[in-house]
């Protein structure tokens, strides 16, 4: 527990590859993944529609955990599904809705499940949400959780007890690959980056970031993370969000905490004939921007519920499976090896 | 009339008010038994709404915290304070998880127990002795 976040000496990752999504990284391609947000009625006719305009083109698809602290179907149950579809989910899980023992029987239940991609946050307040009056748990923070979901990894729950049927059996070492949230928008920007190397010294794998509006302000953040090294072991991926108008625009600049929008952004909405048109344009120029800073490793679409735009802000961005090179990886998922 | 319904023996009362004393006014502090003041350039993190030990949620901008926006974001004031101290190193160790067993114990007397060490970090006790000490809802086996 004494090692200082900031050395630079961290041990090389020895497991074996665990998804897709890990081996597009590790072969050094552009990765690309999309987010579902579930439905909150009991019905996932819609997770499969939305499935089908993402499976093709995304490494993974991100399934959120009761977003914006509103209730949702649970991500387990939507991940169980994608699996069920042949998708490759990552299952996201916040700290604030689980303790200790529901955060690891919930790891463990996904793995069992088939899904081989997780992401750890701390989560929403609950009183953003549809529940403000309930009790937040906030047993543990993010760093907790990846550094418990690593030890599990080695075989370990967070207690110290051994993940083996009975003593006469073999230790049992879950591989998935493990995510963890960074915003560099959030102040002030040092400690985010300090917390970025807190996550990979806890035993993170790869990086999401908040949705980028303002480019110059990720170019300085992954100055810093380039600059002490930390993106040689963590995977850094550029959350994006293409809008159909300027009000989620607005709505984010002053309502949604942890996010930047210039004001330019907003009134380039505002002005554009085809607001439509206009956000994939500027979708595809973050994008091309982002791409060219150092250290980034691929982005992350988060498209609240306009998943159909994916494809063409895909293709636009010269970013389909076959142009980035991805295409044999996935096809060698689907036929069942992934690593 | 004044059952004491956390009944401590007579002496940790006795730190527990010293403690309360020393720490509720000035640090905001909320008795968690495992104190990391000193690496958080005496700053309290309980007093982040999402308890966080290890450094600021994605939500804090502009030294606000993004949950109470009329608040400072206190991991924002732990770091200038850690700055002001000279402790900037400090916050480059991980704090462990919360151990709810010491919640509301005073960590003067777990730290002369060493039932936590110097940093604040809790220490597993020993199987057989009951941590009478503590709070705990439930019985340690
Ligand atoms: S903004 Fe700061 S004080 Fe508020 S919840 Fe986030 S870390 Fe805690």
């Amino acid at each position: 527990m004494d090692n200082k976040a900031s050395d630079t000496q961290v041990s090389p990752v020895s497991r074996p590859c665990a998804s897709t999504l890990e081996r597009v990284l590790r072969d050094r391609k552009f990765a690309v993944t999309a987010e579902i947000v579930p439905p909150r009625v009991p019905n996932l006719s819609v997770v499969g529609k939305k499935f089908e305009l993402l499976r093709e083109v995304a490494d993974a698809i991100n399934i959120t955990d009761n977003a914006s602290a509103s209730v949702k179907i649970c991500s387990l149950a939507v991940c169980a599904y994608l699996v069920q579809q042949g998708g490759e989910p990552v299952f996201q899980v916040t700290a604030r809705d689980r303790n200790r023992l529901a955060l690891q029987s919930d790891l463990i239940g996904a793995y069992a499940l088939g899904v081989r991609n997780v992401f750890a946050v701390t989560g929403d307040y609950i009183n953003m949400g549809d529940h403000p009056a309930g009790k937040p748990v906030y047993d543990m923070d993010s760093v907790h959780i990846i550094q418990m979901f690593d030890k599990i990894r080695k075989g370990y729950m967070d207690s110290g007890v051994e993940l083996r049927s009975t003593p006469k059996t073999p230790l049992v070492q879950p591989n998935f690959f493990l995510g963890a949230a960074a915003n560099p928008f959030g102040d002030p920007m040092p400690f985010h980056v300090l917390k970025v190397a807190k996550k990979r010294l806890a035993g993170a794998d790869f990086v999401q970031t908040q949705c980028t509006f303002d480019v110059p302000r990720v170019r300085d953040f992954m100055a810093m993370v380039v600059d002490k090294g930390y993106h040689e072991r963590l995977h850094f991926m550029i959350g994006i969000m293409p809008v159909k108008s300027a009000r989620p625009l607005e709505f984010m600049a002053t309502e949604v905490p942890g996010m930047r929008v210039p004001a330019e952004t907003i009134a380039r909405m505002k002005g554009a004939q085809n607001p439509e048109e206009e956000g994939i344009q500027m979708a595809v120029e973050t994008i091309q921007q982002v791409r060219e800073i150092p250290g980034v490793s691929g982005i992350h679409l988060m498209t609240v519920s306009w998943e159909a735009v994916v494809p063409e802000v895909l293709k636009r961005a010269g970013l389909m499976p076959e142009q980035r090179g991805v295409s044999e990886i996935h096809s060698a998922a689907k036929s069942g090896n992934a690593s | 009339m004044f059952f004491n319904v956390k009944a401590k023996p007579w002496y940790i009362r006795l730190v527990d008010i010293g403690e309360q004393f020393a720490k509720v006014p000035m640090f905001d502090c909320s008795m968690c038994g495992q104190c990391v003041l000193r690496s958080t350039g005496l700053t309290c993190p309980m007093r982040c709404p999402k308890q966080m030990r290890n450094g600021p949620c994605g939500g804090s901008m502009n030294g606000k915290c993004e949950v109470f926006p009329e608040r400072p974001c206190i991991w924002n004031l732990i770091w200038e304070r850690s700055a002001m101290l000279g402790w900037e190193e400090k916050l480059e160790n991980i704090n462990p998880p919360v151990d709810w067993r010491l919640w509301g114990t005073p960590s003067w007397w777990n730290l002369l127990t060493g039932r936590i060490d110097g940093k604040g970090h809790a220490v597993e006790p020993k199987k057989e002795s009951e941590p009478s000490q503590t709070n705990s809802g439930g019985t340690t086996t």
